[in-house]
């Protein structure tokens, strides 16, 4: 399988974000998704459907992947604050507990 | 997929004892989610994940978010969360202590479950609401050490069916009312009332049908007897009945029964020979403790050839016991790992005896009668971590054997016969990690071999004669933690050399009366310091306010001082984490000062 192929996400209203694979693997649950071990017919298409997040969560979702994947090797005091808004909060933590990211 | 499931399958109306709603798993029982056991509850945002990325994951930093504005949450959403989750925010809820009437209110009438009460010691009184909104069918765990609850709030607490841990630590207000609303709780395991002083046999005699206590701490509950009555706890592992002052021969007698027990303590009651002589039956001890006892030698003797399983055992200030007690644990109990003998009359000729306990650990023989000649053994304890010869007349001799100790972590020299020529013996400690010297014959002589102990976090100097060329040398100790000089001679210069200790939290220059303000500008390069003592130094206020700026000062102490009250209201401004003691401030709304250094 072609590893850094890129990822296809998408929202329950059906937008589609194309992120890199090594962003997507920081959630565990895609990185096992997208795992050759697994045999899910996401690993064939390359894209995965989330009916369950809403469009703004996945957004940020994507946004944290490549937060994490930035400042990974990153002294914790230069690591800037990754704003969460309060209204997003509740739906962010289903989605988070999900995705085990 | 993982989301639909993870939802509650209904939505209850407000009523008590309908169709139970299903508990998702909880983090106590066998089976876990992987995840969920590698979030850790630290404070601030800066959870890590399972790698050692200092980033922290979106699940803790979405749960922070929550917690902090819990009240525009709206309340669809929350009730929608599921078990986990709920768990996971009063967790943040109580980290950032942000939990108050308000937040209950928010969190009140969504038929949220818990496992778990993370609460002891919250610096909020917890409330009888507070227990009625967080008590929940799913409960298992409840830590309300230190809150204050009082038998009303127990009595909101419910009968949760599921409560196996209950810690009531410190509630000082619990009544004989309280074991007896904890009659319903049949699952209950582990329950602690450690000082909660009002509790009679009355209550205990409450407590006799929690057949499936495993755990019971009563520590410090003076009128506690008649144990009698708890005959039927046949469970019963640990049991803890330190300073019960109205715990007696009787009780000990009751105890012989509990023949699963493995931990026993009898510390300060009024246990004595004949009462020892009834624990011969509980051959499964592993921890014993009868600290501060009358008890003879020959009775301790005859208790410890019964017990082979021990590996913890603490004859602290039991002043009868000796060399035939001492004998008898050696040649019976070979596993024992640690020893507290502190206060005990064991002699030179005793010790010959430990040689063979090859997996001794910890070792106290605090102001026992012993030199030279008996800790010799101690070359053969290869195992040891801990030792103690406070107060005893160990000398050089003792420490070319204890240098041989390599996996020595703590060391306890105050008060002995080792003076700077021992230190030489003691460099090859390379785990050593605390060492504790306090005693007129170190000097600075002795500091450069000190230098050597690359891993000391932990030196209290307190009353050794060190003056600022021992400074110097101390200041090589890198990983130093914590420092104690309190023998009077350091000065100025002594000071500027310890500026170098840049990881160090806990410092105290209290007696040394030539430091003065010059020493302040070198203080304040230690910006990890959370505690600070310059008691009867020269420092004056126009230079103790540049303290302000150590941002993790919590302490400070300035006994006998000619620092002002007006200096101290600024320190307070600038820092309002922090706690002075020694000098009251000006201010009439006075900080409360029961913070301890």
């Amino acid at each position: 399988m072609a590893e850094k192929k890129a990822v296809k996400l998408i929202s329950a209203e059906g937008f589609e974000f194309i992120v890199d694979h090594d962003a997507a693997c920081v959630s565990n649950t895609i990185k096992n998704m997208l795992s050759s071990q697994g045999n899910f017919i996401e690993n064939e298409l390359g894209e995965i459907r989330f009916p369950e997040i809403s469009t703004p969560v996945l957004e940020v979702v994507c946004k944290s992947f490549y937060f994490k994947l930035r400042y990974a090797n990153t002294a914790s005091k230069n690591i800037p604050e990754f704003k969460v808004a309060p209204e997003m909060a509740l739906e962010l933590l289903m989605a988070a507990n999900y995705l085990d990211m | 997929m993982g989301l639909a499931c993870s939802k509650k399958c209904s939505l209850d109306e407000e009523g008590e004892g309908t169709a139970p709603t299903i508990v998702r798993l909880s983090p106590f029982r066998p089976r876990r989610w992987s995840s969920l056991s590698r979030r850790s509850l630290s404070a601030g945002s800066a959870a890590g994940g399972a790698g050692d990325s200092a980033v922290p994951s979106l699940l803790s930093l979405a749960a922070d978010a929550a917690a902090a504005d819990l009240a525009a949450l709206p309340a669809r959403a929350l009730a929608a969360l599921p078990a986990d989750l709920s768990q996971l925010l009063l967790e943040r809820l109580v980290a950032t202590a942000a939990l108050d009437d308000a937040a209950i209110a928010s969190l009140a009438g969504l038929g949220l479950h818990f496992f778990s009460l993370p609460l002891g010691g919250y610096p909020e009184l917890v409330r009888p609401a507070w227990l009625r909104c967080l008590a929940s069918p799913s409960l298992e765990a409840a830590d309300l050490s230190k809150t204050g609850v009082t038998d009303e709030a127990l009595a909101s607490l419910g009968c949760p069916p599921r409560l196996a841990r209950l810690n009531l630590d410190y509630c000082v207000d619990i009544t004989d009312a309280g074991p007896a609303l904890l009659q319903g709780l049949t699952a209950l395991e582990d329950l602690s009332l450690a000082g909660c002083e009002q509790v009679t046999p009355l209550g205990v005699r409450c407590l006799a049908g929690l057949t499936r206590l495993r755990r019971l701490n009563l520590q410090t509950c003076h009128a506690v007897s008649d144990l009698a009555a708890l005959r039927a706890l046949r469970q019963l592992e640990a049991l803890d009945l330190g300073w019960c002052s109205s715990v007696g021969d009787a009780d000990a007698k009751a105890l012989s029964h509990f023949t699963r027990l493995r931990e026993l303590s009898l510390a300060r009651t009024q246990v004595s020979d004949g009462g020892v002589a009834h624990l011969n039956s509980l051959s499964g001890l592993r921890l014993l403790n009868l600290a501060g006892l009358s008890v003879s030698d020959d009775a301790l003797a005859t208790l410890l050839c019964q017990l082979p399983q021990l590996r913890t055992l603490s004859l602290d200030r039991c002043l009868q016991a000796g060399d035939k007690a001492l004998a008898a644990a050696c040649k019976h109990a070979p596993q024992l790992q640690e020893l507290c003998l502190g206060y005990t009359g064991v002699s030179d000729n005793g010790l010959q005896k430990l040689a063979g306990l090859q997996q001794l650990r910890v070792l106290n023989l605090e102001n026992c009668s012993v030199g030279d000649r008996g800790l010799e053994v101690l070359a053969g304890l290869t195992a040891l971590q801990r030792l103690d010869l406070s107060d005893t007349a160990a000398g050089n001799g003792t420490m070319s054997h204890v240098g041989q100790l390599r996996q020595l972590e703590s060391l306890n020299l105050a008060f002995s016969g080792v003076n700077d020529w021992g230190l030489k013996r003691l460099t090859k400690l390379s785990r050593l990690r605390s060492l504790n010297l306090d005693s007129r014959l170190f000097t600075d002589a002795g500091m450069p071999y000190v230098a050597k102990l690359a891993s000391l976090e932990c030196l209290d100097l307190f009353g050794a004669r060190i003056s600022d060329a021992g400074c110097a040398s101390i200041s090589k100790l890198a990983n130093l933690l914590r420092l104690e000089v309190c023998g009077g001679g350091v000065t100025d210069t002594g000071v500027a050399s310890l500026g170098a200790l840049s990881k160090l939290q806990h410092l105290s220059l209290a007696q040394n009366y030539r430091v003065g303000n010059p020493a302040i500008q070198h203080i304040i390069k230690l910006n990890e310091l959370t505690a600070l003592s310059l008691s009867q130094s020269r420092v004056t206020s126009n230079s103790v306010v540049a303290l302000g700026c150590l941002p993790q000062l919590q302490a400070l102490v300035l006994y006998e001082t000619r620092v002002k009250p007006m200096a101290v209201d600024k320190l307070l401004a600038a820092n309002p984490d922090l706690v002075v003691q020694g000098v009251a401030p000006s201010s009439a709304a006075s900080r409360s000062g029961s913070g301890a250094v």
